[in-house]
C-alpha cells in the first residue's frame, strides 16, 4: 500500500531532495513526485512504497528542468539518465513557482 | 484592536466568571469561542473599476483549562492551590472553504471542537494526528538539519545492523513515550517495527532526540544522544 504524504511548495530543488530523502532513510521508496492541492492550497504530493525498516534504496537525484518546448523537454530528461533511473518527472512547485521536475535515482 | 459588542462582552465575562469557579473547584474545562466571517462584493459597470471584494475575519477563542487532578482539600482554598497531572486535552477547528465553483455559491463554514477524551483519541493515530496537522501546517516531511538527518540516518542503520526485533522496537517506542496505531500496511508480525519506522521516517528533531535516548536505554550502544 502505497503512503502520500504533503511536502511544502517553497522548497528549494536541494531542500526538496533532502526532504524526500529524509523519508527514504527509515525504508521507504518514492515512486511518484507531483503537484497538487491540499484544502485548496498548493502542495507537494509524494507517494512512497514501504520497504522493510532501513533498507534505503540508492539516493534521490532531483533536476529542475524549467520549461520549454516538448523536444527541449525530452532531450534535458534524457541527458539526466546519464547520472540516474528516471522514476519520476512531472510538474512540480519549487520555491512556490511550478516547473518541470525529474526525478533520478542513482544507478546502485 | 477589535472591541465586541456590549451582548458579547457580557457572555465573555460570564462564561470566565463561570470558568474561573468551576476551573478552581472541579477539573471541569470551559471554553468559549466566537467566529465572524463575511465577504462582500461590489462592482460598478459605470466606473470600469474592477470588482472591489472586501473580506471580513474575527475568532476569539478563550479556555479555561485546568490539570486533570484537581487541587486537594488541604490545599483548594489557597489562593495558588497545587494541581497535579497534565491540563486537560482541548482541540478547535476552524476551515472555511468556497461554496461551489461559482461566485454566488456562498461560503462553507465548519467548526469543530473536542475536549477531553474525544481530543485525546482525535490525536492519538498517526493518521489522525497527521489528520490534525495538516489542518494546521500543510507539511508532513520535516526538513531536519545536515546534523540532525545525519544523526537519523546514523540510529536508523545501527538499529538494523544489530537486527532490531518487534518486542524493542515497541520498547523503544514506549521508552520514547510514542503511543501510535500502526498503519493498514503494517505486517502482523512486526507493527511495532512497522510504527517505529513511520515515526522515524517523518520524525523532527525532539521526537528523534527522545528516540535516540530510548534506543540506547533498550540497545546498550544503539544510539549516541546529542
Amino acid at each position: 500500500m502505497a503512503q502520500i504524504v504533503i511536502v511544502p511548495p517553497s522548497d528549494t530543488v536541494d531542500e526538496l531532495q533532502e526532504r524526500l530523502r529524509g523519508k527514504e532513510v527509515a525504508g521507504f521508496q518514492l515512486v511518484t513526485l507531483g503537484s497538487g492541492s491540499v484544502d485548496g492550497q498548493p502542495a507537494i504530493l509524494a507517494t512512497y512504497l514501504r520497504r522493510s525498516f532501513g533498507d534505503a534504496p540508492p539516493p534521490l537525484i532531483l533536476k529542475d528542468l524549467g520549461t520549454g518546448t516538448l523536444a527541449q523537454q525530452e532531450t534535458a530528461v534524457t541527458k539526466g539518465e546519464a547520472e540516474g533511473t528516471l522514476i519520476s518527472y512531472a510538474g512540480v512547485f519549487i520555491s512556490d513557482q511550478e516547473t518541470n521536475v525529474a526525478v533520478y535515482r542513482q544507478k546502485p | 484592536m477589535i472591541t465586541p459588542p456590549p451582548v458579547a462582552r457580557l457572555v465573555l465575562l460570564l462564561l470566565l466568571a463561570a470558568a474561573a469557579m468551576t476551573g478552581c473547584a472541579t477539573n471541569a474545562a470551559t471554553f468559549y469561542e466566537g467566529t465572524r466571517f463575511a465577504l462582500a462584493g461590489e462592482y460598478n459597470p459605470a466606473s470600469g473599476q474592477p470588482v472591489n471584494l472586501s473580506l471580513g475575519y474575527k475568532r476569539r477563542i478563550a479556555a479555561i483549562v485546568p490539570p486533570q487532578v484537581a487541587a486537594p482539600p488541604a490545599t483548594e482554598k489557597d489562593p495558588h492551590p497545587i494541581h497535579k497531572g497534565e491540563a486537560l486535552s482541548l482541540v478547535s477547528l476552524f476551515d472555511v472553504g468556497p461554496g461551489g465553483a461559482n461566485f454566488g455559491d456562498g461560503v462553507i463554514i465548519r467548526s469543530t471542537f473536542a475536549s477531553g477524551m474525544a481530543a485525546r483519541d482525535l490525536t492519538n493515530t498517526p493518521r489522525a494526528a497527521r489528520n490534525i496537522r495538516e489542518l494546521f501546517a500543510k507539511e508532513t516531511l520535516p526538513l531536519l538539519s545536515k546534523t540532525a538527518a545525519a544523526r537519523k540516518e546514523a540510529l536508523i542503520k545501527d538499529l538494523r545492523g544489530r537486527g532490531i526485533t518487534d518486542a524493542q522496537a515497541a520498547s523503544i517506542l514506549q521508552a520514547a513515550g510514542i503511543k501510535a496505531t500502526p498503519a493498514d500496511d503494517c505486517p502482523p508480525n512486526e507493527k511495532s517495527l512497522c510504527v517505529l519506522q513511520d515515526v522515524l521516517s517523518e520524525t523532527d528533531e525532539p521526537t528523534l532526540q527522545r528516540l535516540e535516548r530510548a534506543a540506547k536505554e533498550i540497545i546498550p550502544a544503539a544510539a549516541k544522544p546529542q
